[in-house]
């Protein structure tokens, strides 16, 4: 039989494993968002993947006006999420991709 | 309604030339025989037929198409690239490889000094259909930005004079079929009033669509079984894709930088049947009036025109209009030639693809043959070159446009 206190701390260990998976799936999954926006930059873009850096600024990646409202349909089709085109000017790579993520998690 | 040959009037020659011959200093070509100039001239010269059945038209009642292989070209790696139209995308590396043959630089150039006129029938009538199928299926936010810069008839015209820099004037033509040919006498007429000092000559056109292919079977105008320009058994053309440039200069400019000329073009006349939206006058009367009076412009005669390069379609309409005109006005009987044999038919593209070969005809000597042509249809008294490629020095060639709408232009180009 065990202790109050040891089915506690048993308990935050369960927690915190969970927590921690939670936390690498969530990671994992921030990283795949970065991968696959930057499949559709190089793809449908023809960005040079040399310039896929995360604090790369998106209105330099996507290099007129057209290329932004396209790539908020790419994003919207490939990925499921609406994004609006303030947050593609005003974005770097990293950081739109993590907005991409977070709205994926929460939907 | 029909009129007797007598009744073509043919317009009196015009005063000697107030305006100089373009020159002609690069040639472009990516076509269903090859994506660039000497692919293509090899398949046209060997009379290889690039028909064949197209998966993407399968089910319909004619499912025959004449497709540029792939395409490779650096000009179309650049940023952007993949959201052009087919059509584009063929005239961006037609005319960078005319530009690379006439050792033009774009970054060098003053843009302000060049024209860029391009001749196409239908716009970018693939991206139209992409984007009509996504605004059926997933609503009117998922139409792409990009469906309008692909589809309206003028932005193979921009993509060509953003890509290279051309400031000058840019103009697209529509005459159908005609618009290569009718883009090069605009080209040429630009040059001659001082409006540029170089004018890049583009027919462009990609239009194989279930849609568009289904239109041109419902107007009785495809084959389904081949190619045979003035065959006797020729039931319709095949339908192609491609795009044909030239650089024109002034004679003055190309001179002054010693540019290699590869020929002159040296006459051009358009007309209109007036007669009917889609069938020719039935004495070709637009298409006699258009052939004599570019003669005229060019101030030769007849007898002067050493091979012809004939619009022959494959049609059962077309060609035998077209043989008649060409017994009548060419008694002495030049060598005829048609590249829709090989090539298919273009379409918008078809007339400056042609020039470019006949450009090519010229400087080697040789009359391609008409692929596909077996039996010539015994009502047409014309030496049309089958089988083999036929050796014959020319010092001037005519080549015949003629549209749906009734327009015909044609260009008399001549030897270097």
């Amino acid at each position: 039989m065990t202790t109050s206190a040891q089915e506690s701390a048993q308990e935050s260990a369960q927690e915190s494993t969970g927590e921690s998976a939670r936390q690498s799936e969530q990671q994992s999954q921030r990283e795949s968002v970065f991968d696959l926006i930057g499949e559709l930059l190089v793809e449908k873009f023809e960005v040079p993947s040399a310039e896929l850096r995360r604090e790369a600024p998106m209105r330099d990646l996507l290099t007129d006006s057209l290329m932004i409202v396209e790539m908020a349909i790419c994003v919207h089709e490939t990925l499921g999420v609406k994004v609006e085109e303030g947050e593609l000017r005003g974005t770097a790579l990293g950081e739109f991709a993590e907005i991409v993520a977070a709205r994926r998690t929460g939907r | 309604m029909t009129l007797a040959p007598a009744a073509v009037r043919t317009p009196a020659p015009r005063p000697p030339l107030a305006r100089a011959p373009a020159v002609v200093t690069g040639l472009g070509l990516v076509t269903p025989g090859g994506s660039e100039l000497d692919s293509t001239w090899s398949a046209v010269l060997a009379g290889r037929r690039t028909a064949a059945p197209d998966p993407e038209l399968a089910g319909l009642p004619v499912s025959l198409s004449c497709r540029v292989p792939a395409l490779e070209h650096p000009v179309l790696r650049r940023r952007g690239s993949a959201r052009l139209d087919r059509a584009d995308r063929f005239a961006l590396a037609a005319v960078a490889q005319a530009l690379e043959q006439a050792g033009l630089d774009p970054g060098a150039w003053d843009g302000s000094r060049v024209a860029v006129v391009t001749g196409g029938g239908l716009g970018g009538v693939r991206t139209q259909d992409q984007a009509m199928a996504r605004f059926t299926e997933l609503g009117p936010e998922f139409v792409s930005p990009y469906f309008l810069t692909g589809y309206l008839m003028n932005m193979v015209c921009a993509n060509i004079a953003l890509c290279f820099g051309v400031t000058g004037p840019a103009l697209s033509t529509c005459t159908a079929c005609a618009s290569g040919t009718t883009a090069l006498g605009l080209a040429r007429e630009l040059l001659a009033n001082g409006s540029c000092d170089i004018a890049l000559v583009c027919g462009a056109d990609a239009g194989i669509t279930r849609l568009t292919v289904t239109g041109f079977a419902r107007l009785g105008a495809l084959s389904d079984t081949g190619s045979r320009p003035f065959d006797a058994s020729r039931d319709g053309f095949v339908i192609a894709e491609g795009a044909g440039a030239l650089v024109l200069e002034r004679p003055e400019h190309a001179a002054a930088r010693a540019a290699r000329p590869l020929a002159h073009l040296i006459g051009y006349a358009a007309s209109t049947d007036a007669h009917h939206l889609v069938s020719p006058h039935p004495e070709g009367r637009g298409a006699e009036q258009a052939v004599r009076a570019a003669l005229a412009d060019a101030g030769v005669r007849p007898e002067d025109v050493g091979h012809v390069n004939a619009h022959g379609t494959s049609t059962r309409q077309n060609d035998t209009v077209e043989a008649a005109v060409l017994r009548r006005v060419f008694p002495h009987r030049p060598p005829v030639t048609s590249a829709k044999g090989a090539l298919g038919h273009t379409l918008g593209a078809a007339g400056a693809i042609e020039a470019a070969l006949t450009v090519l005809a010229l400087t080697e000597g040789t009359v391609p043959p008409t692929a596909g042509l077996d039996v010539a249809d015994a009502g047409m008294d014309i030496d049309v070159v089958a089988g083999e490629a036929r050796a014959h020095p020319s010092s001037v060639a005519v080549s015949t446009s003629f549209g749906f709408g009734g327009h015909n232009a044609v260009a008399v180009l001549a030897r270097a």
